[in-house]
């Protein structure tokens, strides 16, 4: 392990995270359990216990989501102290396998959490708490994720030493027909970096947009409620698109700029 | 109305993809299209390890005739990008049969990482050399 300011914090998060989810799936497995059989008192004691378990899981899911922005930084800064890494390649090769892995499921956790928290606001907002035994469900179906997410970033951690690695050089040469992408967006090309994000955004929020669809379609409760942030997330999506758009023009331009075919 | 924004959502960022790629490919194809001077090469390379610089090079020329140095670029290779380059003014000579210094100043990676260099001729060629860092 390199104990440094920012692994530190990936380890707090991730030790935090494991706790937290050990402690709320229990819970939401109760809720689920029950609800569909409760009476009307019961009733009330589980919507009085989603709703602990409701601010835990926020506290869970922003933690990881903040956890997922500053595993990239992280990453970054571990280079100069890694002999042989020249970007995150070979800062993955010294934490690996647990890196790989980890770096693919960073990639898609905020679609699946996203989906959590934006029908949980929706919920709050409607009487009756009608999405209440889904969201318990939907949370259980997260549990998986979030402890490989947590246990991936704890293994991940502990594992990378400074041990002399092979970085990119050794799998993109001049003969490779794509580039290295750690090298490409985060040291040469970083506008790319605004564009990924931003579109990455606008494809959660229209994924997220289309799960509120379902719910909205099959919740008559949430009719109301449902469509007005269906537009919501559609318009912030369309906001995050033109983003993306607008910085692909000056990252095109730095990428086809400067080459020795110009001059 | 929210599908057809969600769908032009869509659209738009896959033609972002699509026109990044495009661009990649173009620039690789730029690159590869540079025709070679097979009859000047670079000799020495003048390194500042302390810091990272690349300060200049050494091109031996064997070819009847002067030639000028109109630019020079370096292309890191992990990433295809141009991360510096220099027009000169005026251009740099290169006599007939003989060896020429050509000072550049680039930065490179304190980190490590492989290079081309290419200096463009005024015949049009360029004069392509692979530098590894550090």
């Amino acid at each position: 392990m390199i104990w440094t300011p920012l692994t530190t914090v990936m380890t707090v998060l991730g030790i935090f995270g494991l706790a937290l989810v050990v402690y709320a799936s229990g819970k939401a497995y109760t809720i689920n359990k029950r609800i569909s059989r409760a009476g009307l008192e019961e009733k009330y004691i589980l919507e009085k216990n989603y709703y602990l378990l409701s601010t835990v899981v926020w506290v869970i899911l922003v933690s990881r989501i903040v956890a997922s922005g500053l595993f990239w930084a992280t990453n970054e800064s571990l280079i100069p102290l890694i002999p042989g890494a020249m970007c995150q390649f070979g800062v993955s090769q010294a934490g690996s396998p647990y890196s790989w892995i980890d770096t693919g499921v960073k990639l898609v956790v905020i679609f699946a959490y996203g989906i959590w928290l934006v029908l949980d606001l929706l919920n709050r907002r409607v009487k009756g708490s009608p999405l209440l035994p889904s969201l318990s469900k939907i949370f259980i179906l997260l549990v998986p994720l979030l402890l490989l997410d947590t246990i991936l970033d704890l293994a991940f951690y502990f594992t990378v030493s400074p041990v002399t690695v092979p970085c990119c050089r050794t799998v993109f040469t001049e003969t490779s027909p794509i580039p290295c992408p750690y090298c490409f967006v985060f040291h040469d090309a970083p506008m790319f970096l605004v564009v990924i994000v931003s579109y990455g955004l606008s494809i959660a929020l229209v994924l997220w947009g289309f799960v509120v669809r379902h719910y909205t379609l099959k919740v008559s409760e949430m009719e109301a409620v449902g469509n007005e942030a269906m537009k919501k997330l559609v318009t912030v999506a369309l906001v995050f698109a033109v983003i993306g758009t607008v910085a692909l023009i000056p990252a095109i331009i730095q990428v086809l700029t400067g080459g020795p075919f110009l001059h | 109305m929210v599908s057809r924004r969600a769908a032009a959502i869509i659209a738009v960022v896959i033609a972002g993809v699509i026109i990044s790629a495009a661009a990649v490919i173009y620039l690789k194809g730029q690159q590869a299209a540079l025709v070679e001077e097979t009859r000047i090469t670079v000799s020495g390379v003048e390194l500042n390890r302390r810091t990272n610089t690349l300060v200049g090079v050494n091109v031996t020329s064997s070819l009847d005739q002067q030639v000028s140095i109109k630019s020079a670029s370096l292309v890191k290779i992990q990433s295809g990008i141009t991360v510096a380059s220099k027009e000169f003014s005026p251009f740099r000579q290169v006599a007939a049969n003989s060896q020429s210094y050509i000072p550049v100043g680039f930065s490179l990676d304190p980190e490590g990482a492989d290079y081309f260099l290419y200096l463009l001729t005024d015949r049009g060629t360029v004069v392509k050399h692979k530098i590894s860092y550090p």
